[in-house]
């Protein structure tokens, strides 16, 4: 488990002589196991920031990750290797291959049976539970999500909604969740994070006052998610 | 489905269909021109048996395939090396930008006279030219290559810690193999017809040389008996690299079916 602090962050990016800031001192604490939920308009810095929390890039401001973490990533995109089977492809994350632990993360995430197809041989829903398996696989201690059902039809993103909380409890990984579907941050996170438009910064950093397992029926939740589309049309 | 409609729809079908036609077009041009001006088939294919029986034809088969070979693997190297650099680095990429584009719009012939004036009329300065007019081509297509590499899969191998061997074996050269094949089959042909006009310009042996010996005799089953020795051993090279060129592409064929 992890603990994860930033202050101060900010990010821009240089092309030509023109400098586009994406960040801007963005600061929050999140202690060990827990669930964070960054929510924001698209194109605002989300996935910057969770590069940045994965080391793909720089930055300015302080970033401490304690204990240094070991990071599960789940993008957008599946990101397989098209060249590899679905288990090589999770074999391929762990230091060493063990395909027993592999084929029981296949099994969990419901795709026994499917470990010697290529990833264009399944459905984009079946590559991405194979990407969340990569990420869990390795016992994460940081546990990175990028919009992961953002490519998923609605009924499919919904199951893997149900079904990652399930997962997470196998997993003692601190999470940080990049969306910007405010259910799904409600549904699923501890904390979120609002952020504002471009450059991002923070606007507030609220608790998701419901007792787990949550229920996406419940009224509460949806006045919960609609309180956060507010709060950041207010924001922006 | 009957045997005639088989054999019509195999695609050996078509391909024998395409060797046939050069064999009937050489016997026509034969039969036109006459078989002192253009022998046939049957009568250069005699002569090469002759050559061989003499114990002149594997010998100096053999040295032009080994000045191939040598320039091939030399370019190779040498080219897999700069063009991945190059690919990767701008800076780099600018810095060599000059010669590839001397190397690629400099006559092809230049070379090997400047290296058998400059270095005398040996193996070296064969070897070299050839190695040199090869080069720029072999950095190009490897430079593509790099610059076509996928970079978000790159970035989750840096995600998950993987090492740099392993990146190299798992991530970069299933995407480069089918550009690295596809260059070496370039090249090498390439290779084999540069070589071959060294050898007629400044050797004392090989394949060019024996060309251009029967060219002053003016015997053209000699000409004709030494060009289709060093082509069918080039077409089993070839069909050699193309087989590794289709296994290496073999994932973009199922990804492109899917």
């Amino acid at each position: 488990m992890t603990q994860v602090k930033l202050k101060a962050l900010s990010k821009s990016y240089v092309r030509g002589l023109e400098e586009k800031p994406v960040l801007q001192e963005v600061g929050f604490c999140l202690e060990p196991g827990q669930f964070l939920a960054v929510l924001g308009p698209s194109g605002c810095g989300k996935t910057t920031l969770l590069n940045i929390l994965a080391g793909l890039e720089d930055y300015q401001g302080q970033l401490e990750l304690l204990p240094k973490p070991r990071v599960g990533y789940v993008f957008q995109e599946p990101r397989l290797l098209p060249w590899l089977t679905l288990e090589r492809n999770l074999a391929f994350v762990l230091p060493r291959p063990d395909m027993t632990r592999v084929h029981c993360w296949l099994k969990r995430v419901g795709l026994e049976g499917y470990g010697r197809y290529y990833p264009h041989q399944v459905s984009v829903g079946m590559q991405q539970r194979a990407g969340v398996a990569r990420a869990l696989l390795i016992e994460p201690g940081l546990l990175l999500l990028d919009e992961p059902f953002s490519s998923l039809d609605e009924l499919t993103a919904q199951q893997m909604r149900t079904e990652l909380q399930d997962w997470l409890t196998q997993s003692a990984a601190t999470v940080i969740l990049v969306t910007h579907n405010p259910l799904e941050a409600a549904y699923l996170a501890d904390r979120v994070l609002l952020l504002s438009r471009s450059p991002a910064r923070v606007l507030a950093e609220l608790e998701v006052p419901f007792p787990r397992p949550r229920s996406l029926e419940a009224p509460e939740l949806w006045r919960f998610a609609r309180g956060l589309v507010r709060r950041l049309e207010e924001g922006q | 489905m009957s045997l005639w409609f088989k054999i019509v729809r195999s695609p050996w079908f078509f391909r024998a269909i395409s060797f046939a036609s050069i064999l009937l077009v050489w016997l026509a041009l034969s039969s036109w021109l006459g078989a002192k001006l253009m022998p046939g088939p049957l009568e250069t294919w005699t002569f090469l048996v002759r050559e061989l029986e003499r114990g002149v034809l594997l010998p100096q088969v053999g040295v032009t395939l080994q000045r191939v070979l040598l320039a091939f693997a030399l370019a190779m190297g040498v080219g897999l090396a700069l063009g991945f650099w190059a690919g990767r680095s701008p800076r780099f990429e600018q810095l060599l930008e000059g010669w590839v584009a001397l190397g690629l719009a400099i006559p092809r012939i230049l070379p090997i006279v400047v290296a058998y004036v400059v270095l005398g009329l040996n193996e070296l300065a064969a070897v070299l030219s050839v190695f040199l007019i090869v080069l720029p081509t072999v950095i190009v297509q490897v430079r593509e290559g790099v610059r076509a590499l996928e970079p978000r899969l790159l970035q989750m191998s840096q995600v998950f810690g993987k090492g740099p061997l392993e990146v190299a074996y798992f991530v970069i050269w299933p995407q480069l193999a089918p550009f690295v094949w596809g260059t070496a089959r370039a090249t090498l042909s390439l290779c084999w017809k540069m070589i071959v006009f060294a050898e007629l310009l400044g050797r004392t042996s090989g394949v060019g040389y024996q060309i251009a010996f029967y060219f002053q005799m003016f015997e053209m089953r000699g000409i004709l008996a030494y060009g289709l020795a060093i082509t069918l051993a080039l077409v089993l090279l070839d069909a050699l690299l193309l087989l590794g060129a289709q296994r290496a592409g073999r994932w973009r064929g199922r990804e492109a079916m899917a």
